[in-house]
């Protein structure tokens, strides 16, 4: 009410030339790591130890990115879902973050042609005699009707990608058409179907945390484990998000981003530190308490030798530091430390995976290996050139969206 | 009480009635600004962004609040640990009954620290806010019931040190205030 004064901004465009050479470098190290390894990996032979580890290296680059991305989509159909006006001005760099959704079916190609080195039902599956806990789960990753052998697993994948792509990609298409034309049927149009998109992803999270997550490990079973993949996903996401945020106001963008904006995404970065312990402690007391064999040996495998310091690291850094750090809100609404605690929960949200996957590839303790820089910069690099030559296309917030005014004058 | 007192009884304070939520807001950044410290508002429902127009400092609840959650996590500490790992440890399951006997242990915290600050921040609101409270002198006056459906009032009390009976009243009709009323303490 006292912003009676305040004006609706003009567009902004994003000038990607001013930094061409960044472009240039992203794409100069971006190409040279991909190359080199899928070069290294490749070459290996089927089987052996190098194959393995570029195998799992590239897994957890790709399960990596690809949580911190579903969990920016998330975002997106929470805001439309829940009809809320804050974050009008940062909804458009959510959007162009999961709009990078669809090139990821190209970094899954290549864990396709070595999935017989990650998967080890697909060997397992061939044998003459069933394992048991195979024999109860086949019909997840293969369906039978007779002699017709349905693969379920990577139709489920393709089923993955394509909600994904589709959708992210048309709550971008949406949300820019309605720059231009200022229609408000766009939101509700856009509202009505993240409905759906809620349950749908939900539903995708889940089956990707078992698929691709667990499913190297098919005797493992946990119902948490979805939602604690899902915690993950959606905290690393705000975090990522935040940053793309706070460094685009510092080139000059978004002046009317202020600390208020920062503040409500430093509550939902708080929130997701404290679920993610949450569901994490959640799934680890139940298999502690019942000790199963079959289950409690997911976490025997993490917490012994050097995994045991790594994890015990995990829940120190991504719950207890996050949580003590962001519960004064003075942390949640400067800037700088806003950006200081998700460049740390970026980081901690790749020793989550790394400690999920790599115990497969290396049960005696970690060992730290090249490919696993390589592959995170492999696929890093090229996404972050696609996402900055995604910025300049459009205006940088939704300049016609009916709440614009709302999320401006925003307060706590 | 003699009687001179009771034919002129303190004043309790001056009241004020606005036309909306948004001339309430603009007359209370104006009161802030004129320096006055014992006053408040009074409105149907909450209004965004009143708190820094009335220049209000952050509530201290929230101290209180981590005070009373961390009095409950180190009670549930205490009260696990020593029976447990001390009085009359129990072996159940192979578990162990020293320090990594923690899991269990854990939702209990949790439910303590909830319970402790959930209690604390209901009974520190009432003790913030001097409740319970039987009477207040604002009841007296009575155009003030329709505080509740749809008027907009500012007060500045008598406690006030820049108060003054005549001045207030005046700089409160200057600021757009209507109906402009000194109120007396009933007591």
């Amino acid at each position: 009410m006292s912003h009676s004064h305040l004006t609706v901004p003009k567009p902004e465009i994003f000038e990607s030339r001013k930094i061409n050479r960044v472009l240039s470098a992203l794409l100069g190290i971006g190409a040279f790591s991909l190359l080199v390894t899928l070069i290294v990996g490749f070459a290996a032979p089927g089987g052996s130890d190098l194959r393995r580890q570029f195998a799992f290296s590239w897994l957890f680059a790709f399960l990596y990115f690809f949580t911190i991305l579903i969990g920016c989509f998330f975002w997106i159909i929470v805001h439309h879902a829940t009809d809320s006006g804050w974050g009008i001005v940062v909804r458009r760099q959510m959007e162009n973050l999961a709009s990078l959704l669809p090139w990821m079916l190209l970094f899954f190609l290549p864990l396709f042609f070595v999935r017989r080195d990650i998967w080890d039902w697909i060997t397992a599956k061939d044998s003459p005699v069933l394992d048991p806990h195979l024999r109860d789960k086949i019909g997840y990753f293969e369906l039978h009707f007779g002699s017709l052998v349905v693969p379920f697993f990577w139709i489920r994948a393709i089923l993955y990608f394509a909600f994904f792509g589709f959708a992210a990609l048309y709550f971008r298409r949406t949300s820019i058409r309605q720059d231009s034309d200022g229609d408000p049927k766009w939101s509700i149009q856009m509202r009505g179907f993240s409905f759906p998109g809620i349950l749908l992803f939900a539903a995708c999270t889940t089956f990707i945390a078992f698929d691709w997550f667990s499913s190297p490990d098919y005797r493992w079973a946990s119902t948490m484990w979805g939602v604690y993949i899902f915690a993950g996903a959606a905290g690393a996401g705000m975090a990522l998000i935040i940053l793309v945020v706070i460094a685009l106001k510092h080139a000059g963008y978004l002046r009317f981003v202020n600390e208020e904006h920062y503040h409500i995404m430093g509550k939902l970065l708080l929130t997701f530190s404290i679920f993610w312990g949450y569901i994490g402690f959640s799934q680890y007391m139940l298999i502690w308490y019942a000790n199963i064999p079959e289950e409690t040996e997911w976490f025997l495998r993490r917490n012994i030798e050097s995994w045991n310091v790594l994890n015990t690291f995990l829940v120190i850094g991504r719950f207890f530091i996050p949580f003590f750090y962001l519960l004064f809100q003075y942390t949640k609404r400067n800037a700088k430390l806003l950006a200081a605690i998700s460049f740390w929960i970026l980081g901690m949200h790749i020793l989550d995976t790394y400690v999920t996957i790599m115990p497969f590839v290396h049960p005696r303790g970690f060992e730290l290996s090249i490919l696993d820089l390589l592959s995170l910069l492999a696929i890093g690099c090229p996404l972050a050139f696609i996402f900055v030559r995604r910025l300049g296309g459009v205006s940088l917030f939704p300049s016609r969206d009916p709440r614009l005014l709302e999320s401006l004058k925003l307060s706590n | 009480m003699s009687a001179a007192a009771a034919t002129r009884k303190p004043a309790f304070g001056v009241i004020a009635e606005f036309a909306s939520a948004t001339t309430l807001y603009e007359a209370a950044e104006k009161v802030r600004d004129a320096g006055f410290k014992f006053w408040d508002v009074h409105s149907p429902f909450p209004i965004h962004g009143m708190n820094k127009a009335m220049g209000l400092g952050k509530s201290p609840l929230g101290y209180i609040i981590f005070c009373g959650g961390f009095l409950g996590f180190t009670t549930a500490v205490l009260l696990e640990y020593i029976p447990s790992s001390f009085l009359f440890p129990l072996i159940v399951h192979g578990k162990p009954v020293n320090f990594f006997t923690v899991p269990p242990f854990f939702p209990i915290m949790f439910e303590l620290t909830i319970l402790i600050s959930a209690f604390t921040a209901f009974f520190g609101v009432f003790i913030l806010n001097r409740l319970p409270r039987m009477h207040h002198p604002l009841f007296d006056y009575a155009a003030f019931s329709r505080v509740t459906n749809d008027a907009f009032f500012l007060v500045i009390e008598s406690g006030d040190p820049k108060f003054s009976e005549t001045e207030t009243r005046g700089f409160l009709e200057d600021i757009g205030g209507r109906e402009v009323t000194v109120l007396y303490a009933n007591d």
